[in-house]
């Protein structure tokens, strides 16, 4: 399945991505930072929010109602593939800012799982248990890994 | 033999660097997320199984 994004940028270090979303409400600048949490797991959040022009805000709970959640989410999947590349080893964990925010995170992992997973692993938080990814559930966390190559 | 799945992103073309992106590194906005992740894995650890396989540069 071929998935509509938007193109992207990323800063020297590798560890921020930007793409502009674009709709009725005109260009609004996302900023995708992967925020390194434990070094010797190479453990990374994954931060996500809007870039107001001329302004320091930056709000993960501001809706831009440009009509474009799929492709925006879309995008930051695609950021995070581009970041694993980068980052051979990395582990994405993401929670959503707000409870709604989580469940959209987990419909878009669940709709496209087949192709999620055949370049990573997906396990969710949920009970006091992280397991693998399981459709239909509503998951407070996700870790997102490469798969391990098996050269046998 | 199973077939190959078609990843999500076979494509994936050079991504151009980007000097205008914001240096978010020190927004509190920022800092408060990578604040609550610590927080969260903190009070729900992730097993090691579960963790990637960087290996480590020896000494």
């Amino acid at each position: 399945m071929e998935l509509h994004t938007y193109p992207l940028s990323k800063t020297r270090d590798l560890k921020s991505y930007s793409f502009w979303s674009t709709g009725p409400n005109g260009f609004v600048r996302k900023v995708i930072k992967f925020q390194l949490i434990d070094y010797d797991e190479q453990l990374y959040n994954l931060a996500f929010g809007d870039s107001a022009l001329n302004s320091d805000l930056i709000d993960d709970r501001s809706v831009s109602n440009n009509g474009d959640t799929h492709t925006i989410l879309a995008t930051v999947a695609k950021a995070s593939s581009i970041f694993m590349t980068d980052h051979p080893g990395a582990v994405i964990v993401a929670t959503g800012s707000t409870i709604a925010r989580t469940r959209l995170y987990q419909m878009n992992i669940s709709r496209f799982l087949v192709e999620i997973s055949s370049d990573f692993v997906v396990n969710g938080y949920l009970n006091g248990e992280w397991e693998v990814f399981k459709r239909n559930t509503n998951y407070d966390a996700f870790l997102l890994k490469q798969k391990e190559l098996n050269l046998n | 033999m199973e077939p190959k799945r078609k990843s999500l992103f076979d494509n994936l073309s050079e991504i151009p660097i980007d000097d205008s992106i914001p240096d978010v590194s020190n927004h509190p906005f920022f800092e408060k997320k990578r604040l609550d992740a610590i927080e969260f894995i903190k009070k729900h650890p992730i097993p090691k199984e579960l963790l990637g396989n960087y290996k480590k540069p020896q000494d």
